[in-house]
């Protein structure tokens, strides 16, 4: 049974499909709790416009944790291509906010308390949890966090700890599945290895800063470092042919000289192994370039995903047309489709299809951006892109208020019609489509607007549970 | 130093608009920060704000028509701002010696915002409609010209412009002009050969001169409101001809009676006017009045 929740930095309910049904649902929780830089649609649920007349009548308790911001806290950051960098703090975090673990630390210590006091059902992970990441000013020091997230000898550990003299480990390979090592994330050991220097991030692979670039490959292997094993390119074997050969000369992370191994990339793939003298000797090109499957080959067919072993086209769970290519309609594994607060539509009712996306000013629900006047000059409202014709066709012109509605939600948006998005020919009569830009709330300061992710159904990927946004049945009318 | 220039690329550019933010920012111009300003005049476009205005030097312009090609429409991307005109129609018709060349030889056209007298000929006599005026004074003393300064003060330090600084597909770029007028024909012959027969470079001999070199991608119609052949209006003539003498025996002033003949055509109204660089007052030349004293030392300016 849930009874609540802790959003970090987050706002499913502006940024989930199915929005308007989560936010009157989210009401049925005891409480929550919300940790965030500024006030979002998720942590003003209750003030949306289509629920602030029956405020009064939710029960939840909401607690409003205002959060350092990027710039107030230090640890380590990583990006979407692997590489992870030490950001130091550089201003103190303004009035009560906290850093995020200092607010988790405060909750656990008083929860603790609390267990010891009073007791509790399932006491032992609050009461034996390894909570020693306490630096000299009480506050959690995030470089003892960096020692548990890259790995350390567990011999000694606890005093280790107390004493900032950790055993760190410099490589994922040094680790043991026989208790004699512990770390809180194995792809990323070695990225704070260094334990001559345990508290000095600089000395420390993710807070390197070197420009070398050898052979210009824009590969920069000692600036910070990427996980796993610093590894720069996945894959990098498949670079070259079976030879070792890189298919583009010069371009090559990996290469083959005809005795070993030339890298300016770790391999990813077995380069050298031990021999029973003990001697490093390379290992010569074969078609073992995926190492981390059990034959280390590619697959065509692949056992993994839960819905195909190989690629497949299916609709999305709501389309204008049938699945010429296979018949099978929509992906059968689909996640959460029979539900029936997804309302699903078709085509007779709701003949439009629509996707969502975002622009270069906003970023994601918005709640950053939307603070930063300039860009809210630069696009100072939330609008739908539609074809020229559809727009004769209603009676709508540019820069006109629409309404966008189905089953589940309705929203009223600017038109900007172009000729960019034109009329499909499906199964032989002409489909519209239309685009509408998904970074609006309520919630922000200088701007509002409705939430698109009200007209989205909430299925998921079978693979990955990602929403179906992209794709779905609306109409629409000059508001 | 010798004459430098702003090089745009409407064929490289993404319209991601991170040139006209950055050149709010480093500037120091603001937002509007009124609650939804700005929806209610959105016109469906991603050219916002519409134009240029008292705080903002740059926009990227948007126009797209359909086109029978391989891609089925075109959408062009420009870039408006101050040209730095060789010939300058601003400098020529400015009273007061605000507007000028920069004296480094640049080719830059720069300006003295404490020189600004508010007239506003400026605007009037720009081939392009660049300058704005900001404030509201009594009988224009408060209002000042904003316009491009080309971020001379970054240049003055070997530094690029913000908005140059800012583009990541190397639509800007800025250099000698020579070198920039030598890319720009290179890419505009690339573009020929790919297909787009109406590129053409913008800036290498337009009024004189410019030192913004523009490589366009299609015809000039698609750069709204860029001119074909800008030119200097015939207003320049008399402006600079009759009412930048008369302006410079004024120190500063507008004389009256000329003003209100071109008050006529553009709406202006201004009193004779004084401005006393020492004593930073701005005086009424008919009455010896001193209608409004400039606080320099609180910053105004
Ligand atoms: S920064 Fe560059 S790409 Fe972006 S709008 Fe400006 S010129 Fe175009
Ligand atoms: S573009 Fe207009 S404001 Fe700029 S230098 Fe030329 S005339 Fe003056
Ligand atoms: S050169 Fe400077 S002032 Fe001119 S548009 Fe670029 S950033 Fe703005």
């Amino acid at each position: 049974m849930i009874k609540g929740y802790w959003f970090f930095g987050q706002n499913p309910l502006q940024s989930l499909g199915n929005s308007k049904y989560l936010r009157n649902v989210i009401a049925n929780l005891d409480w929550l709790v919300f940790d965030d830089m500024y006030m979002t649609e998720t942590a003003s649920f209750w003030d949306a416009p289509d629920m602030r007349d029956k405020a009064s009548e939710i029960n939840t308790e909401c607690y409003f944790l205002p959060i350092a911001s990027l710039f107030e806290k230090n640890g380590t950051v990583i990006n979407s291509g692997r590489v992870m960098q030490w950001r130091y703090q550089a201003i103190e975090p303004r009035g009560d906010s906290k850093w995020d673990l200092e607010a988790i630390w405060l909750v656990h210590q008083r929860l603790r308390q609390l267990y010891e006091e009073e007791g509790g059902a399932l006491p032992d992970p609050i009461l034996n949890a390894k909570w020693d990441y306490a630096g000299d000013d009480g506050k959690p020091d995030m470089r003892k966090v960096a020692w548990e997230l890259n790995g350390y000898s567990t011999y000694g550990a606890t005093e280790d700890f107390e004493n900032g003299t950790p055993k760190l480990l410099d490589g994922y390979s040094k680790l043991k599945a026989d208790g004699s090592t512990a770390s809180g994330v194995w792809i990323y050991t070695g990225y704070y290895g260094n334990p001559d220097a345990p508290f000095d991030p600089a000395q420390q692979n993710v807070g390197r800063r070197l420009r070398d670039d050898p052979d210009g490959l824009n590969i920069f292997p000692k600036w910070a470092f990427s996980w796993p094993a610093n590894r720069r390119i996945l894959y990098n074997r498949a670079s070259c042919d079976m030879d070792g050969k890189p298919w583009r000369e010069g371009l090559a992370p990996v290469e083959w000289d005809g005795e070993k191994w030339v890298t300016n990339d770790v391999p990813d793939f077995v380069a050298s192994k031990t021999d029973s003298d003990g001697n490093t000797v390379a290992v010569e090109p074969n078609n073992k370039a995926f190492f981390m499957n059990w034959e280390q080959n590619a697959r065509l067919f692949a056992s993994t995903l839960n819905d195909m072993p190989l690629p497949e086209h299916y609709e999305p769970f709501e389309s204008p047309t049938e699945n010429l290519l296979n018949g099978a309609g929509s992906n059968p594994a689909m996640l959460f489709n029979s539900y029936d607060s997804n309302k699903k539509g078709t085509s007779g009712t709701y003949p439009i299809v629509a996707t969502t996306y975002s622009f270069t000013e906003h970023w994601s629900s918005g709640a950053e951006t939307h603070n930063a006047p300039v860009l809210n000059e630069m696009m100072p409202t939330q609008y739908c892109e539609l074809p020229t014709e559809l727009a004769q066709e209603k009676g709508i012109e540019n820069g006109d208020d629409v309404r966008i509605f189905n089953d589940r939600g309705s929203i009223v948006v600017k038109a900007m019609v172009t000729k960019r998005i034109t009329p499909l020919t499906v199964n032989g009569s002409k489909q519209y489509t239309i685009g509408i830009v998904h970074d609006w709330g309520w919630a922000n300061v200088y701007t509002h607007g409705d939430i698109t992710n009200d007209l989205v159904p909430g299925v998921g990927d079978p693979n990955s549970f990602i929403a179906e946004n992209k794709a779905f049945l609306v109409d629409i009318e000059k508001a | 130093m010798s004459e430098l220039a702003i090089y745009f690329d409407s064929s490289l550019c993404t319209a991601c608009r991170g040139c006209q933010a950055s050149c709010k920012v480093w500037n120091e111009l603001p937002s509007p920060i009124d609650f939804d300003a700005g929806k209610d005049t959105f016109a469906g476009t991603y050219q916002n704000p519409p134009d240029l205005n008292k705080d903002t030097r740059l926009i990227i312009t948007f126009k797209e028509r359909e086109r029978e090609n391989a891609y089925g429409i075109d959408w062009g991307f420009g870039r408006r701002a101050c040209m730095h005109c060789t010939d300058a129609a601003c400098v020529e018709v400015c009273p007061s010696g605000c507007l000028h060349h920069d004296t480094d030889g640049t080719g830059f056209v720069v300006y003295d915002v404490d020189k600004c007298i508010g007239c506003q000929y400026c605007r009037s006599a720009c081939p392009f409609d660049v300058p704005r005026h900001r404030g509201v004074g009594v009988q224009g003393a408060g209002i000042k010209i904003d316009k491009c300064t080309a971020c001379i003060d970054r240049v003055r330090h070997d530094r690029k412009p913000a908005c140059v600084g800012a583009c990541q597909p190397g639509a800007l770029d800025f250099g000698d002009r020579d070198e920039m007028i030598a890319k720009a024909h290179e890419r505009v012959d690339a573009l020929k050969a790919k297909g787009f027969e109406d590129a053409r470079v913008y800036g290498e001999t337009e009024m004189g001169g410019l030192h913004v070199i523009n490589v366009l991608k299609y015809d000039v119609s698609m750069y709204e409101p860029l001119p074909d052949k800008p030119a200097k209006s015939p207003l320049v003539d008399v402006l600079s001809k009759v009412a930048k003498p008369l302006g410079a025996v004024a120190a500063v002033g507008v004389v009256g009676g000329l003003a209100l003949t071109y008050a006529l055509a553009h709406g202006y109204h201004r009193d004779k006017l004084y401005y006393d660089e020492k004593n930073h007052d701005v005086i009424d030349t008919d009455t010896g009045e001193v209608v409004k004293h400039i606080d320099k030392e609180a910053g105004e300016r």
